[in-house]
């Protein structure tokens, strides 16, 4: 009897960490699906940022080049259950976002372009889905942390090894944005 | 004779970088109005000695009047009435005070505002109830009461700002239960929000449970300890919340309730195209002028722009004159 109760609530517990698990893996699933849709917004003002940017800007070629093809590669289907994915994903999309702040300073040397009203709209668009993304990552790893909390700590990672549920790679600011110092905030 | 007192004001010295210009305003607006108010305190204040001591006889006579009556009469109509008759002459001893309180704010706030856009001031003005309804944040209340409103448009985006009391009916008698005292402000966005998101004070574990459990909406943890010690953050919309609420505006807000309220609480939120921010202050905010202290002290000036700037960083911090249509 005594027997009984005690593999009762170990099976309840188990049950328990197997609930918390699968609900914070679908939590950070959905989180990751929202920095998708923030993630389609920089993608579809790409093309009209090149449009504009091959007009003027004829020594940047290579640069325009480069930011085409990250994009196809960044837009490329994922499965969310394989972190190499995700991580190889994150990884074109920080290269990506680099290369756009890059032609960004880059058109500062194009005088013409800068003044061009379709440019300063796109970069005022740019730099407010650039807000969206790093609202939706920080929704992101926030999930994420809670999920690998919950697979690497004993007796969660027991029964993630058990179901099959993986840590997610964290969709981390690339060196350069770290870097960014806003100095008119700091000398205000 | 009162007026026959020599009044000037001094100069406002700038000292924080959001007063930078304000000398000059002070001296094309300010400055005259100031004497002018100056010199009308001293007639009010004459008026009120005046009265203080009238009223001190007064009450002296109705105290023995009553005590003869009800010694009489043997009814306690006679300290009903007597009551009646005390709070008529405190009202009548204090009315160059609250005259002289008028003065000041429509002729000095009204004229302070102006230093920061297009604002207009109403001592009797208030924000629509209907919209105060709409908010979660605000308790449940059946009489609303709102003075000192200060509206129009800053840096392109309409807010207004006022005093506001709330209150309840008790349940037994109706007795008035005031529920809210504070400054209420309410910016009009121009960028349409998809969520509710609510920023309260830390309610706790179980307080916690409850709200997210009542209003349908999700507990939101941010990064910043020092906000997530003092306040609670609940949205319907998670990636929205976290848009919203950024390392800066955290700061504003927190520096915001130390300008207003460091004591007490401070509650905002965020809906449709509303930012509603509540600062439980438990007093009046624009009760400047002691009638018995010189209004031409510039620290209450200080005080004041320091607190607009707060609510105007908000505004600056959220870009909420921006739209690009996100």
């Amino acid at each position: 009897m005594t027997l009984l109760i005690l593999l009762a609530i170990l099976a309840g517990a188990l049950y328990i960490f197997y609930v918390g698990l699968i609900k914070k893996r679908n939590a950070a699933i959905e989180a990751f699906s929202g920095i998708d849709v923030q993630l389609k917004k920089r993608h579809d003002l790409i093309p009209n940022v090149l449009t504009i940017a091959q007009k003027f800007m004829e020594h940047e070629k290579n640069l325009l080049t480069e930011i085409t093809e990250l994009r196809t590669r960044a837009d490329a289907k994922v499965d969310v259950n394989v972190p190499e994915e995700l991580r190889a994903k994150f990884t074109a999309e920080t290269q990506l976002n680099d290369k756009l702040k890059s032609l960004f300073v880059a058109v500062e040397n194009y005088p013409n372009l800068k003044s061009d009203a379709t440019m300063l709209q796109a970069q005022q668009i740019y730099n407010e889905v650039e807000e969206h993304i790093s609202a939706a990552r920080r929704f992101y790893n926030s999930a994420v942390t809670e999920l690998n909390n919950a697979v690497h700590i004993f007796p969660g990672s027991l029964v993630a090894a058990i179901i099959n549920v993986k840590d997610m790679p964290y969709f981390e600011a690339s060196e350069r944005e770290r870097k960014e110092v806003n100095a008119a905030e700091i000398l205000k | 004779m009162p007026f026959a007192k020599t009044v000037s004001a001094g100069t406002f010295i700038e000292r924080e970088p959001y007063e930078k210009g304000f000398t000059d305003f002070f001296e094309r607006n300010i400055k005259e109005r100031l004497v002018e108010v100056e010199k009308q305190r001293f007639v009010f204040l004459d008026q009120y000695r005046r009265r203080k001591k009238v009223a001190v006889a007064l009450y002296s006579a109705e105290l023995a009047i009553t005590i003869f009556l009800f010694y009489i009469i043997q009814d306690e109509s006679v300290l009903l009435l007597s009551f009646f008759v005390a709070v008529f002459i405190f009202g009548w001893m204090r009315q160059p005070v609250s005259k002289y309180h008028s003065h000041v704010k429509e002729g000095i706030i009204s004229k302070l505002i102006k230093f920061f856009g297009t604002l207009a001031f109403s001592e009797n003005g208030k924000i629509d109830g209907n919209i105060l309804r709409d908010a979660s944040v605000t308790p449940v209340f059946q009489h609303y009461t709102g003075s000192d409103h200060i509206s129009g448009e800053y840096d392109g985006v309409p807010m207004e700002m006022c005093e506001v009391k709330l209150e309840n009916e008790g349940r037994k008698n109706n007795k008035h239960i005031v529920v809210f005292i504070g400054e209420i402000f309410h910016i009009r966005l121009r960028k349409p929000f998809h969520g509710r998101t609510v920023v309260k004070r830390d309610g706790g574990l179980l307080g916690n449970l409850l709200n997210a459990q009542f209003s349908g909406s999700q507990r939101v943890k941010l990064e910043d300890p020092k906000f997530e010690g003092i306040f609670d953050v609940f949205s319907t919309d998670q990636v929205e919340a976290r848009y919203l609420l950024t390392t800066a505006f955290m700061e504003r807000l927190l520096a915001l309730r130390d300008m207003y309220s460091k004591n007490g609480s401070i509650k905002c939120e965020f809906f449709s195209n509303h930012l509603f921010i509540m600062v439980e202050t438990g007093t009046n905010l624009f009760e400047v002028g002691d009638i018995e202290k010189s209004c031409l002290d510039t620290e209450d000036i200080h005080r004041f722009l320091g607190q607009m700037h707060s609510v105007f960083q908000v505004i600056e911090v959220l870009k909420l004159n921006k739209y690009t249509g996100l």
